[in-house]
């Protein structure tokens, strides 16, 4: 061998050694030295490069009996310790050892790292955000994005498309979604209702009234795409007046003609079923996709404009009104029926609150009409009749709501429970943390302060309490597996999407009450009455203290 | 925690070199080359016969300029009794050969 690859051997063997050396635990360090120094004896570079290998196995040895010697001590405590001087108090520390510590963190993490637990954590995560979209969620829907793309799957871009926070690739995932299965066509509507971030409005409309010309929601999405720039380049420069925006509206032939088709359509859908059918597929094919991505899903689903709605249906019954004055009460009735058929279609099949609001509040002013209109024309039996559907639609108003609250109550019950789990298991967790640090890094002084006390206190107890509460956590996120398990083979009607929705809304009302009691006022309101409760306690404890003798000095 | 030693084929080696000159300090590297015994096991070895109380230790006082200090072994009194009764008692129950009827 050349004499440059030697000395190159000799080099490698004096660095490897010198570099342990400097890592060595003190307590065997001498041994380390002693093998070192006899590297200088070796004149062959292999014998050297085998006696440094030898000295490197010595120094991992020494280096795993120093860590578990040091896991035997209690946090905070050192191998090497000072001795103490006559008169001074051992420092205090925890009474657990490391190794107690680490063996209940590891089953807190083998607790967490559960499927379930996994699942459970990216739902707190997803509600703690509100369900919104973070980073790691955006490059979830780019893979599915990906895999759809690769797999030619319309589903998945579908589903990505109608997901994804990026106006410009939920465009080409929706292009793509359609021109693979034209069935999708829907989702144009759904996820860029009225259009105003498509950039092809004309052509995507026309292929939706192509793909569903009977369906009411084409309709007022071609609607609210005449409306919303006229709205928007209003309200770039002025406020609007009281019933000028109405007005302009009103006069607008394009507009007209579509209301006037919505209220005509033989059916009204806005595509939540679908939408639901979707997002049942990707969660069936990966039952720990980011509850966020089911969530945002959901509530990014547009509903029609209602305003438009409404307006429409003043128009009309001003025209009913007009058809009764001038002497033509079929006509008035037909049209006030019409209002009454578009409102219950829109009742029928519109799973959103205000969609269903705004159904009752049409139906009844078009059944006030007929009434009205009936009783003006001798019919009294129809009068009768609008008056008592006029009462059921006033009783829906006032209780229609209610059962719905009552069937969530227990739903919402169990998310609270959750939700109060994983808070109590983050203080938890941070506590614990913080103690530990604390411990570790500060060198223990010798009095005995109170902060010392709590935060051995702290080491000894929170490590146990955060495995007791991890394992209260998994189990207080069954219930809501169970029932995300049964949305998701749920066809998905009225009442199974109020049951999500309470669920989703109970699930972050926990988390909004904390956010509401950190809200800055409130919460320096908070801490003043703590901190004054706090100074009171210490005079009162200054002021009731027994008075202890003198201690005697020599 | 107490040490202990087992009386391994190469502890016996080692006590065997150590007990050949037994009032002579000997180098790590000599009893490894005298034993073939890789620095990985003889050093946690030689560790232990310290602990045990069984070695004496020290470091080289006279040293070349350019070089570190040695670290120099022998047995102790109580050290030599013990290794000359292990090395009988394995001698004995044949699990080992001195180096010299080896050869």
């Amino acid at each position: 061998m050349s004499s440059p690859h030697q000395a190159m051997l000799f080099r490698l063997a004096h660095f490897s050694l010198q570099l342990a050396l400097r890592f060595w635990p003190a307590e065997s360090r001498d041994w380390g030295n002693a093998l070192a120094a006899e590297l200088h004896e070796i004149e062959k570079p292999f014998e050297a490069l085998r006696w440094t290998i030898g000295g490197l196995m010595l120094f991992s040895r020494a280096s795993a009996s120093h860590l578990l010697a040091w896991l035997k001590l209690p946090a905070g405590s050192r191998l090497s310790r000072d001795p103490l001087l006559p008169g001074t108090n051992p420092p205090i520390l925890p009474k657990r050892s490391r190794l107690f510590t680490a063996a209940l963190l590891a089953a807190t993490v083998a607790v967490l790292l559960l499927p379930q637990s996994r699942i459970a954590i990216s739902t707190v995560r997803a509600t703690w955000r509100g369900f919104q979209l973070w980073d790691a969620d955006r490059r979830t829907l780019d893979k599915l994005a990906a895999r759809g793309e690769r797999e030619k799957d319309a589903r998945t871009l579908a589903f990505a498309a109608l997901t994804h926070p990026d106006s410009a690739q939920s465009v080409r995932l929706a292009e793509k979604a359609v021109s693979l299965d034209p069935s999708f066509t829907w989702i144009y509507a759904n996820r860029f209702y009225g259009l105003e971030d498509a950039p092809k409005p004309v052509e995507w409309l026309s292929q939706l009234h192509t793909f569903d010309p009977d369906n009411a929601f084409v309709y007022l999405a071609a609607a609210d795409a005449i409306v919303q720039p006229r709205h928007m380049a209003i309200l770039m420069h002025r406020t609007p007046a009281p019933g000028e925006f109405e007005s302009a509206i009103a006069a607008d032939p394009q507009w007209l003609a579509q209301m006037e088709s919505a209220f005509r359509a033989p059916r009204y859908d806005n595509y939540l079923r679908k939408r639901w059918e979707l997002i049942c597929y990707e969660w069936d094919r990966d039952p720990a996709i980011s509850p966020v991505l089911i969530g945002s899903s959901l509530w990014l689903r547009r509903i029609p404009n209602l305003q438009n709605v409404k307006t429409f249906t003043k128009i009309k019954i001003h025209r009913a009104q007009e058809a009764l004055a001038s002497g033509h009460p079929d006509e008035a009735e037909s049209i006030l029926q019409q209002v009454d058929g578009f409102a219950g279609r829109l009742s029928q099949r519109g799973e959103a609150y205000f969609e269903r609001m705004t159904a009752l509040d049409v139906s009844y002013q078009a059944n006030e009409e007929l009434r009205n209109l009936y009783s003006a024309t001798g019919r009294t039996r129809e009068a009768s009749d609008a008056s008592v559907r006029l009462q059921e639609l006033e009783s829906h108003r006032t209780h229609g709501y209610l059962p719905y609250l009552a069937e969530t109550k227990t739903v919402r019950l169990e998310a609270s429970l959750f939700q109060s789990s994983a808070i109590l298991l983050f203080i938890c967790g941070v506590l614990m943390a913080l103690s530990f640090l604390l411990l570790e890094i500060r060198p223990f002084s010798r009095r005995r302060a109170a902060w010392q006390l709590f935060l051995c206190k702290t080491a000894d107890f929170a490590p146990a309490t955060f495995l007791i509460l991890s394992c209260a956590f998994f189990a207080s996120f069954l219930p809501i597996a169970h029932l995300f398990a049964r949305y998701r083979s749920a066809s998905i009607s009225v009442d199974t999407f109020r049951e999500i929705r309470g669920t989703l809304w109970g699930l972050v009302e926990v988390p909004s009450s904390v956010e509401n009691i950190l809200d800055p006022p409130l919460f320096w309101l908070l801490l003043t009455i703590a901190l004054a409760t706090l100074a009171a306690f210490l005079l009162f404890r200054l002021f009731t203290r027994p008075r202890t003798a003198p201690r005697a000095t020599l | 925690m107490g040490v202990r030693l087992r009386s391994s084929r190469q502890t016996l080696d080692i006590l065997e070199a150590l007990l050949a000159r037994p009032s002579h300090w000997h180098h790590g590297y000599a009893i490894s080359r005298q034993t073939s015994v890789p620095s990985g096991t003889l050093y946690p070895i030689l560790m232990r016969l310290d602990k045990l109380g069984w070695l004496e230790t020290k470091w080289e006082e006279s040293v070349p300029q350019g070089r570190p200090p040695r670290h120099l072994y022998r047995l102790t009194g109580n050290g030599r009794e013990w290794a000359r009764e292990e090395l009988r008692s394995a001698q004995q129950r044949e699990f080992w050969k001195p180096a010299a009827s080896q050869a």
